[in-house]
């Protein structure tokens, strides 16, 4: 086929081109157009219209009335927003690596070749499929900030004061943290748990051929082969610490003095306590935009060059 | 009217997505479309939609309730409804859809049914949210429904927790009142005879301070719970307030500060647990009986019956300047946007009229709003005891924006318990927050 | 002694994990008639299993497990579809707008849910779709997270395995069902597990969509027989219920968790 016919051949049938295109990717187009238009109903509508609204005073009853940039600009001298922004953040930062590094240390417990690991494995998961409110009322309890709470009655025996744990300012959010940790280490686990499993053993021979130690092999084998994972593991992670919001609604109200006001708390009760449902809606595209920034970053520096096997 | 605007906003999205996405999706599109507006007429039809014949003694169509569970089920709540709702459909002709809803998030589920233009036309409501909702306009005024004759019956504190500027929204079916229930073992150890219980705030505080000294706490101060457990009580006794319905802000006047510094005096000196500036409960210390006193209502009293974990004697509540103490109203109001409102104002007077709030509340075992239903406590002391002190009971900040007001002040209350500045400086703080709010 | 370091660290994170799941199930024993977390107030004396008659006589309660099935089988089988499906499509073939649309599906979970409620309630109701299952199924049919979780799996499988397959005249249907469907399984039960758990525990969308306690899942119906003051034992025994099922389910699919993930053996 020379060039002359060919492009003779582009000019006359488009229609022809676009049918091999999509006879090509039939597959794609066959799933995906479904996929996208369910998408454009049950996500980007609902999307859309709260965005449309934070221009409004969006009211329960009654058509919502044009107030410009009203709730926009509340945001600005809010300073409960604001903390609630800063707590999240601080959250993430107790939380998103603790979470991956826990997951990762009960992965490699229960591959390392420890007896019983496949029960052990499905002990590290009962948080996981335990309810919520029972995970945080055991909490609660190991964490009371009384003289005989728990924890402090162990620390006692080390010689330490009595912590006020949930009733401190500096403290209480450390503790959601760690009961988020707690929750969720067990899927963390089985995500590496996977990964570990994909990873080439003639990577650790030729690493122990070469005289690493384990500590090394770790470091240079097992974790860059984990960078999918990784990957995967620490944008779930993110999303899930920047929608942070059971613990703090069950156990601290968002105290002591906003302490663990987090942004989803605070726009819950904006929402649905205070009925001020366009600011919620304000706060709640605040919160997207840093998710999305976040990951944004998080793709760029983990998640590039997926195609390293 | 309401929906129109969604229905415009979702007109101009539909068109913007089909001139962005390809022409291939038309298709289904159009299908969703068609089957949504099949289905969406389809609800109309067969919703609780009865028009307004102007005949108010004549009533018909039918009405949804929305009610709790306010029992474990044991006791035959169940039944209780049936008989109740078959009677009233007896009697009125109008056909009731009775659905229990779950506790958990039902402020956010009224809401969401009433924005969609759903939702029930009678719903249980407390009087926190009443003036609120009634400001938004989600719930029915019935003052032209209900004469004040009909609602002479009810306690004055029933009936002015249920009213807001001037109208009547509410008919409330059940009241709490709390008041100090000591733990009679410790009261022994100390040597205290109960019958000389401590009736004023001096009296408590050297109580408290011998309870310390003996290794139990005094009392108990929930700090991350609803400050009507905590210290608007205290408020109230002191002579002070919150807020007026006038917007006049009360929160840092001298009697106010008064009950800071108190519960400042308390945590400083350990006379409540350390943990008091965000706890949710004191109840394995109270239960465990490390606590001496709390202040309880007809759900504890009922727990230490059961459970029989110590002996208790409850005491009437404190005075300072005032005898007062917290007790809720539990009401049921009718919503905005109810197709049958003759119905829904008939069955909230039907359902707290006296023979049903003795049903009722004896079942569920909470106070009945009026003074002849009160009889159904002769044979249990404790709980005819607790409905003596309803005449002491105020509901809470009624205002619409008492509910947005508590995270406020808890919030400068646990900074002051945590050392971080002085019940004045907590009580100033409190006052300009709520300005802030209610002037924004 | 390292072993014994090991072996004392393993069973004192076993014991922490274990904690909350024995305090359920003996709590669930127990009747107990206010939430009240002792130290030892679940330790079974005279252990009953009232709280479990009491859910099991309420008369409705298999029809909430129907429910719950219902809508949690049904999602749970698409989205291993889709996700195996959508996680190939993104990770392996080329068209237009792949990483900005995959990208967009991402951004969008990161809205908090609470907030889409109103304006889905909204829709729901256009639709007629309030107490019923479609409230429910539809908008779970398919989820992103799901297929990020393939899409990662698969980028790390070799080009050669396909290309291959290409040169033998496989199509991309055969090649998906013949080759990645298989190749991913393990993966698309990850996806399964958690889906499942995640829909059978959901409690807040069956919550607002449903007041017909018929139309209840478990979660809720559960809810529904809380007073207002609780009831810590039944509390315990329907958490112990809800429990079984989910763990299950993972105990059912983590042995597929490990197998043929062992990338070792295509390469």
């Amino acid at each position: 086929m020379n060039a002359t016919t060919s492009k003779q051949e582009n000019k006359q049938s488009l229609g022809a081109k676009i049918k091999r295109e999509f006879n090509k990717n039939l597959l794609v187009y066959v799933v995906l157009i479904p996929v996208i238009i369910h998408f454009i109903i049950f996500q980007v509508y609902p999307f859309a219209l709260s965005f449309y609204l934070t221009f409004h005073d969006w009211k329960i009853i009654g058509d919502p009335e044009f107030v410009g940039l009203k709730h926009w600009k509340t945001l600005l001298d809010d300073e409960i927003a604001w903390k609630a922004i800063w707590n999240t953040v601080k959250f993430s930062i107790y939380y998103i690596v603790p979470t991956m590094a826990l997951g990762l240390v009960l992965a490699l417990i229960i591959s390392s070749g420890v007896k019983f690991s496949g029960f052990f494995k499905g002990l590290f998961f009962l948080p996981v499929v335990t309810s919520f409110v029972i995970i945080a009322g055991i909490w609660g309890w190991l964490f009371r900030g009384t003289d005989d709470g728990f924890i402090n009655y162990l620390i006692g025996f080390a010689g330490i004061d009595p912590q006020l744990f949930l009733s401190s300012s500096s403290q209480a959010l450390i503790v959601l943290a760690g009961l988020s940790i707690f929750k969720v280490a067990g899927t963390t686990m089985i995500y590496y748990y996977a990964g570990l499993q994909s990873i080439d053993r003639h990577l650790y021979e030729a690493a122990r051929i070469d005289g690493a130690n384990s500590w090394k092999t770790f470091w240079k084998v097992t974790f860059p082969m984990l960078k999918p994972i990784h990957f995967y593991v620490a944008i779930t992670t993110t999303i899930g610490s920047f929608q942070i919001f059971d613990s703090a609604f069950l156990l601290t109200n968002g105290g002591p003095n906003y302490a663990t006001t987090t942004i989803v708390y605070y726009l819950y009760h904006q929402g649905f306590t205070s009925l001020n449902l366009s600011y919620a809606a304000v706060l709640s595209y605040v919160l997207f935009f840093i998710i999305l920034i976040i990951s944004l970053i998080q793709r760029k520096y983990i998640g590039k060059d997926p195609n390293h096997y | 009217m309401k929906n129109s605007i969604f229905k415009k906003f979702g007109l101009l999205f539909l068109v913007l997505v089909i001139s962005v996405v390809m022409a291939a999706c038309n298709d289904d599109m159009e299908d969703t479309s068609n089957g949504s507006d099949n289905s969406s007429s389809g609800t109309t039809d067969n919703g609780s939609a009865n028009t307004n014949n102007g005949d108010a003694s004549k009533l018909s169509g039918e009405i949804t309730v929305w009610a709790h569970p306010y029992t474990d089920g044991t006791t035959g709540e169940g039944d209780m409804w049936k008989d109740l709702v078959a009677n009233f459909e007896a009697d009125t002709g109008v056909k009731v859809n009775f659905e229990q809803i779950p506790w958990a998030n039902r402020d956010q589920k009224i809401l969401t049914a009433l924005a969609a233009g759903q939702g029930p036309d009678v719903f249980y409501v407390i009087p926190d949210q009443m003036p609120q909702y009634a400001e938004q306009q989600l719930i029915l005024d019935i003052s032209q429904y209900v004469s004040q004759e009909e609602l002479s019956g009810f306690v004055p504190t029933a009936i002015e927790a249920t009213s807001w500027k001037g109208k009547q929204y509410g008919m409330p079916i059940l009241q709490t009142a709390e008041s100090l229930i000591y733990n009679k073992d410790i009261l022994k150890e100390l040597g205290v005879d109960e019958n000389s219980l401590p009736t004023n705030w001096d009296e408590f505080k050297a109580l408290a301070e011998k309870a310390k000294a003996a290794g139990y706490y005094a009392f108990s101060y929930a700090g991350g719970g609803s400050l009507n457990n905590t210290i608007y009580p205290f408020l109230w006794q002191a002579g002070g307030n919150v807020i007026d319905a006038d917007n006049n802000i009360l929160i840092n006047s001298p009697e106010s500060v008064k009950a800071f510094e108190l519960i400042n005096e308390m945590y400083t000196k350990g006379w409540i647990p350390q943990d008091s500036i965000t706890a949710l409960e004191h109840d394995s210390l109270y239960y465990g009986g490390k606590l001496l006193a709390v202040n309880g209502s007809g759900i504890s009293v009922n727990y230490l019956l059961a459970e029989k974990p110590f002996e208790f004697v409850i005491a009437p509540p404190l005075k300072d300047a005032e005898q007062l103490t917290y007790g809720t109203v539990g009401m049921f109001v009718g919503s905005a946007i109810s197709k049958n409102p003759e119905a829904a104002a008939e069955f909230m007077k039907y359902i707290t009229n006296a023979e049903n709030q003795r049903t009722f509340n004896n079942i569920t075992q909470y106070i009945p709003t009026r003074d002849e239903a009160k009889d159904i406590f002769e044979a249990q002391p404790f709980m005819a005891q607790l409905s003596e002190y309803t005449k002491y009971a105020k509901p809470g900040v009624i205002h619409p924006e008492g509910r947005n007001i508590m995270p406020l002040v808890q919030a400068e209350i646990q900074a002051m318990l945590e050392g971080k500045q002085t019940p004045q400086e907590a009580a100033d703080k409190s006052a300009d927050a709520i300005d802030k709010l209610i002037n924004k | 002694m390292k072993k014994i370091i090991s072996y004392t660290a393993l069973a004192i994170l076993a014991i922490i994990f274990i904690l909350p799941f024995v305090v359920m199930v003996f709590g669930s024993l127990k009747e107990v008639k206010q939430a009240q977390i002792d130290p030892l107030f679940w330790l079974p004396t005279d252990p009953s299993i009232q709280n479990y008659v009491t859910i099991f006589t309420n008369g409705i309660f298999i029809r909430w497990i129907w429910n719950s099935i219902v809508i949690t089988i049904i999602p749970v089988i698409t989205q291993m579809l889709f996700a195996a499906l959508l996680g190939y499509i993104f990770a392996k073939k080329q068209f237009w707008g792949k990483e900005t649309i995959f990208w967009i599906f991402m951004a969008v979970i990161m809205i908090p849910q609470q907030l889409f409620i109103i304006p889905k309630y909204i829709m729901f109701a256009d639709f007629g779709w309030i107490n019923t299952y479609w409230a429910l199924i539809v908008p779970e049919l398919w989820a992103i997270m799901g297929v990020f979780l393939v899409r990662q799996f698969l980028q790390g499988i070799p080009k050669d395995l396909e290309e291959a397959a290409y040169i033998d005249g496989a199509n991309d249907w055969q090649i998906f069902f013949k080759i990645i469907f298989p190749l991913s399984f393990p993966v698309i039960a990850t996806v399964g597990t958690f889906a499942f758990i995640s829909n059978w525990n959901d409690l807040f969308q069956p919550l607002i969509y449903l007041t017909n306690e018929k139309m209840f899942p478990v979660t809720v119906g559960l809810a529904s027989m809380l007073g207002k003051e609780g009831n810590f034992g039944v509390e315990m025994a329907g958490a112990t219920i809800s429990f079984i099922p989910t763990f299950l389910i993972f105990i059912f699919f983590q042995r597929y968790f490990t197998e043929g993930i062992t990338m070792s053996g295509i390469k």
